[in-house]
């Protein structure tokens, strides 16, 4: 056996390695020539028939020859391997902008995201989520809040009897004098969200049924100027940093002094325009220093405590961030008009 | 509450523009809703260019005209407007529709509202007006005309400047709160207002002196909580006849309409000082010695302001009226009766002034539903120490039509003393209620401005208030408290954040774990929707199927409803639901809404006595499509129990409840075999399934099957888990095999699964059905169950003949326990 016949070989394994177009005739060439039952194989085996004193350069010519064959392989192994993977990639293109797969899309109803907001403000400034009954007796709704039977203030709102004593809540007002005799007698720092009922014509701009957040805050070094800041703050945290709040002198039965708080117009910031109606201030919510008879029917000593409480509408905040016209939207419940809030 | 701006700046010393007035009286509280300008006042009162002139009756003089009005053209016609206004590019005064003008037509001060409309067959979008319709001068055989460069369209008042003499004026609209019924007045609002700004102000007005006039008379008053005055003046040789144009004009602006000069004296001193009075003919009183006192049952009263046709009022024991002998004269404070009005030969008059009880003449007014201008006054009360001074101002106004009126006699019936009020107020409660540190001489400064007098003590820093007694509505330290914040302006106080520390509360867990349950919803994909708690029994009963046994107490009822569609309170809310499903299934077939929200069960207890039962539910409906066809599935099929058990499946994982089970079983409004109770342990959540093919069709949902996940979700949040055990993962792998066996049908999946648990003891991770198969070969009301289920030894990896042999115990428990047996 001569090494040049090896090398001969080898030449014709070379070519025929080149004309290996696929990853299955490389296989086949492995299987054929570098495998272990292979012919590269058969030649270092025959190292036996060489002459003793030429076998040892027959031994590492053969075993070059092998090195260079492997080598050959393993390259081309990867030219193919690239080759088909690029193959692959080019078919594989897709139109990334066709419609995504579609899973169900919840979403929440925006006077619930309303409502966690403006909890949320008030829960960060230390008040507690305290709720209470639809359904109130009229002594809790009115009589206990300074509002006596046949009072004037009886005509700021027009409510659903469901009998001569009890009634639906017009304001969660009623929640101020639970909360108290609840909590009391020490400190109480409150916020009532809830559902009220008024019997007036459904319109544009106003709804049988609307929600209300109300906070308290009952304690002995509870002052106006609290309510001040702690709506000036909200107010802030609401609508942005820049805010600004006004205050206008009113009447509430529960509260004295009280007062209607206005904030900037959100639509134009004092500008003036037609959501404001030119005045660049918009009514935000009414307020005051609890009135004495409310915090005696809470259980407190008038002379000692003091309170201050706040109510506002959700919806009417609602309105103002989506720049919403119809309040009735929110209780019809389209679809179309849900889903954008998510 | 209507007051002339002219009128304040006559009383109180001001330069203040009326925009300022109105701010200053709104941030005071006595909240100025509107100004309403009159005459040239008004903002549609504008200069007008006239562009084109076309005679369309030479005859009549009439003329459209085309006027710039600055945005735009409009069509005007006219009449006799005089030379120089139909030469183009005359100035024109021009009232837009809208426009309030004087009435030049009427002999007396009226108002008219201008209105487009059509004259002559052409269309007017406006009208010309003189300088009388303008309230600026006496001209009005013209349209005035006036000599400017100002653009077309502004308004005309900012081009003049005022004059004192102008009928034209603004009127400021006043809401009157509860607490500011002392501003029912010109000269309750002129006090206000000299006081917030310092002014100085002169409200002494001309009152014959009644000292000398014989108190021959006896008014008289039943019952003492009705009326806390009554005060009658009588006259005789009174003329009735026109009252003078200012007045005439005072009194249409401030909303009301001249009569004669006896009813105007009256209605203007109750808009100039707010003491309402009436004016009876006295020769046709049985007595002039009236009596106050409630109504008997049945009496009849004809009013004044009633048509002749009109049946007469019956009256009430409830009703205040004011009698002459027996008969009725007047419903008290709120209106005179017809038998004894005043008309042009009237001669001899009872002037009768009282001050009456404001919750019986709301009651009144409200009963009678009749309501005037002096029963809105009493009804918010009214000064009392007002009736004889307001009787002797009505006097010398009337003496300026009839001046030889004599005085014959008076009568005063005062049961009730009124007297000037002391109250006590420290600096210390000023400071610490409203957060400032005001001195007690900086306070009594305040209160002086409004009439209250001091006594201040600077060494204890308190002081001694002494209120009027017809400030009515100061009784204590906390109104004083309101004064000073007011007069010293609520955006002037400081804004603080509390000193008082936040107090220990609990938790509100319910609260948080509802809101938890609203995410978890809304995670799986459902809508949030918002319903009326209010509803009506025919949509509520829909739910119960045609079942016929529901009380008619079921539902708490609204005694004063709106309408029928919303009288009576939902006891579930699967009907609205059902309503938004139905709207929805319009625009889309994917239906997933849920609410979450009380029901109203009257016939458990509520918070309290007289309550009904509020219970908080959570409830979803699924219905039409699983999802929208789309790119990748074409053809989604209908949504079945499982979705919606899924549903459940994500809000339990939510609320961490993970050993709840669904039992089929029966709900009212359910499909009786797709229903569910969800379980935990012995206590029922509430209901799952698809809802009765007949309730889903009452409600228009016919087209695929709806179902409906309904429960009580404070029972569910009380089982809320968040201290709950976390599990490591297992260490070693456990063993999943499968068991396939014949079972009777009615036997439930959870059984099974229950059965193969307890066989597997605590080597049990989870197992699941994955196939069920039905077939006539498997034997009558047989299924066959494939279950796939995984066990894991925990401490060790589990050997396969250990899980081979639980495999065998679960099928001989199947077998003893439900007679099933391996499939072959
Ligand atoms: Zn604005």
């Amino acid at each position: 056996m001569e090494l040049s016949q090896v090398e001969q070989y080898a030449t014709g394994a070379h070519a025929s390695l080149a004309t290996c177009d696929s990853l299955e005739a490389l296989a086949s060439w492995h299987q054929q020539h570098l495998a272990k039952a292979g012919e590269l194989t058969a030649f270092k085996k025959s190292v036996g028939k060489v002459a003793p004193e030429e076998r040892k350069a027959f031994g590492m010519g053969v075993n070059q020859i092998a090195g260079k064959l492997e080598a050959a392989f393993k390259q081309k192994t990867t030219e193919l391997k690239d080759a088909e993977l690029a193959l692959r990639l080019a078919s594989e293109n897709i139109d990334v902008s066709l419609p995504a797969r579609p899973h169900r899309v919840g979403g929440y109803h925006p006077l619930t995201l309303m409502l966690r907001e403006i909890c949320g403000v008030f829960r960060d400034m230390g008040f507690t989520v305290y709720e209470s009954p639809h359904v109130e007796l009229d002594e809790m709704s009115f009589q206990l809040l300074n509002i006596p039977k046949h009072h004037p203030a009886r005509d700021m709102q027009d409510t659903f009897f469901v009998s001569e004593d009890v009634v639906m809540r017009p304001h969660t007002s009623p929640g101020q004098i639970r909360a108290m005799r609840e909590l009391g007698p020490g400190p109480v720092q409150v916020i009532l969200p809830g559902m009220c009922y008024r019997n007036e014509d459904i319109s544009a701009r106003s709804e049988i049924q609307f929600h209300q957040v109300e906070g308290v805050l009952v304690g002995e070094h509870v002052r106006f100027s609290d309510l001040k800041g702690i709506l000036l703050n909200f107010a802030r945290r609401l609508f942005g940093p820049d805010q600004a709040i006004k205050m206008r002198g009113s009447y509430f039965p529960f509260t004295e002094p009280s007062v209607e708080v206005d904030i900037k117009c959100t639509l134009c910031h004092g500008e003036g325009c037609r959501i404001c109606k030119h005045t660049g201030w918009l009514e935000l919510l009414g307020a005051g220093l609890m009135h004495p008879v409310v915090l005696k029917n809470g259980g407190y000593d008038p002379t000692k405590v003091r309170g201050i409480a706040f109510g506002l509408g959700v919806a009417r905040l609602a309105l103002l961030r989506h720049q919403i016209e119809d309040i009735r939207l929110f209780f019809q419940n389209d679809c179309r008009f849900l889903s954008q809030f998510q | 509450m209507q007051i002339p701006v002219s009128w304040l700046k006559q009383k109180v010393n001001t330069d203040l523009s009326t925009a300022q007035i109105a701010e200053i009286l709104t941030v005071a509280g006595i909240e100025v809703e509107e100004v309403q300008g009159v005459g040239v006042y008004h903002r549609d009162v504008v200069v007008g260019e006239v562009i084109e002139v076309v005679a369309i009756d030479k005859e009549q003089h009439v003329h459209l005209l085309t006027v710039n009005i600055g945005k735009r053209n409009i069509p005007i016609v006219t009449k006799n407007p005089g030379e120089q206004a139909l030469t183009l590019g005359a100035h024109v005064a021009l009232a837009l529709p809208g426009a309030v003008v004087i009435d030049a037509s009427n002999e007396t001060f009226a108002l008219r509202e201008v209105k487009a409309g059509k004259l002559y067959s052409h269309h007017s979008h406006g009208v010309l007006v003189s300088e009388k319709e303008c309230g600026i001068g006496e001209c009005n055989d013209k349209v005035y005309t006036p000599a400017t460069t100002a653009a077309a369209g502004t308004p005309l008042c900012d081009l003049l400047e005022p004059k004192a003499d102008w009928q034209a004026d603004e009127i400021l609209v006043i809401a009157i709160l509860a607490n500011i019924a002392r501003c029912q007045s010109f000269q309750g609002v002129a006090r206000e207002f000299a006081a917030i700004t310092g002014s100085a102000c002169e409200l002494e007005e001309s009152a014959v002196d009644l000292a000398s006039v014989p108190t021959s008379l006896t008014p008289s008053i039943e019952d003492d909580a009705l009326c806390r005055r009554f005060s009658c003046v009588e006259l005789t040789d009174v003329n009735v006849a026109p009252s003078p144009a200012w007045m005439q004009r005072l009194l249409v602006l401030g909303g009301m309409e001249p009569i004669n000069n006896v009813v105007d004296a009256s209605n203007y001193v109750m808009l100039e000082m707010g003491q309402p009075s009436h004016a009876y003919d006295a020769t046709k009183l049985a007595s002039k010695d009236l009596t106050v006192r409630f109504a008997h049952d049945g009496e009849t009263f004809k009013a004044l302001i009633q048509e002749e046709e009109d049946e007469p009022y019956t009256l009430k024991s409830s009703q205040p009226v004011i009698v002459s002998k027996n008969e009725v004269v007047s419903i008290a404070g709120v209106v005179g009766g017809a038998s004894s009005a005043i008309n042009d030969e009237t001669h001899d008059i009872l002037l009768e002034a009282a001050n009456f009880d404001f919750i019986t003449i709301r009651k009144t007014q409200s009963d009678m539903k009749l309501m005037t201008d002096a029963g809105t006054r009493f009804s918010r009360g009214v000064n009392p120490l007002l009736t004889l001074s307001g009787l002797a101002r009505v006097i010398a106004l009337l003496q300026e039509t009839s001046p030889q009126l004599k005085l014959i006699a008076q009568g005063d019936a005062t049961p009730v003393a009124f007297e000037e009020r002391q109250i006590e107020l420290h600096a210390q409660e000023v400071n610490a209620s409203l957060g400032v540190h005001f001195t007690i001489a900086q306070i009594s400064k305040l209160l002086n401005q409004i009439g209250i007098t001091t006594a201040t003590d600077s060494e204890d820093e308190r002081l001694v208030a002494t209120v009027d007694a017809w400030r009515e509505d100061i009784t204590g330290a906390h109104d004083l408290i309101e004064e000073v914040a007011r007069l010293y302006g609520y955006d002037n106080l400081p804004e603080t954040m509390p000193l008082q520390p936040i107090p220990f509360h609990p938790k509100n867990a319910f609260y948080e774990w509802r809101e938890t349950a609203r995410d978890a919803m809304v995670l799986w994909g459902m809508q949030e929707v918002m319903s009326y708690s209010l509803s009506s029994a025919k949509e509520e009963l829909k739910v119960f199927a045609g079942e016929t046994a529901v009380p008619d107490t079921a539902f708490v009822q609204m005694t004063n409803p709106l309408s029928d569609e919303r009288s009576v309170l939902r006891r579930s809310l699967i009907p609205s639901l059902c309503q938004h499903a139905k709207l929805n299934f319009r625009h889309m077939k994917q239906i997933q809404l849920f609410e979450i929200g009380p029901v109203f069960l009257p016939e458990h207890p509520g918070e309290a006595e007289g309550l009904p039962c509020e219970q908080e539910r959570l409830t979803a409906l699924l219905t039409g499509e699983a999802f929208k066809p789309n790119l990748h599935n074409a053809h989604p099929g209908p949504v079945d129990f499982y979705d919606i058990s899924d549903a459940l499946a994500m809000l339990m994982r939510h609320l961490h409840i993970k050993d709840y089970a669904l039992e089929n079983n029966v709900a009212v409004g359910f499909h009786p075999g797709q229903c569910a109770h969800v379980m935990h342990g012995t206590k029922c959540y509430g209901y799952m399934g698809a809802l009765h093919p007949r309730v889903a069709e009452s409600y228009g949902l016919d087209k695929f099957q709806t179902y409906v996940i309904d429960l009580d979700l404070r029972a569910i949040c009380e089982d809320a888990e968040r201290d709950f055990v976390a599990t490591s993962p297992l260490k070693y792998p456990s063993v999943e095999l499968d068991i396939s066996i014949v079972l009777d049908e009615s036997i439930s999946a959870h059984w099974v699964l229950t059965m193969m648990q307890k066989a597997a003891r605590e080597w049990w991770v989870d197992g699941s059905v994955f196939d069920v198969y039905h077939s006539e070969t498997l034997g009558e009301n047989k299924k066959a169950l494939a279950i796939r289920f995984s066990l894991n030894a925990k401490s060790r990896t589990l050997k396969m003949e250990e899980a081979n042999k639980v495999r065998e115990d679960m099928v001989s428990l199947l077998g003893e326990e439900f007679g099933a047996v391996l499939r072959s």
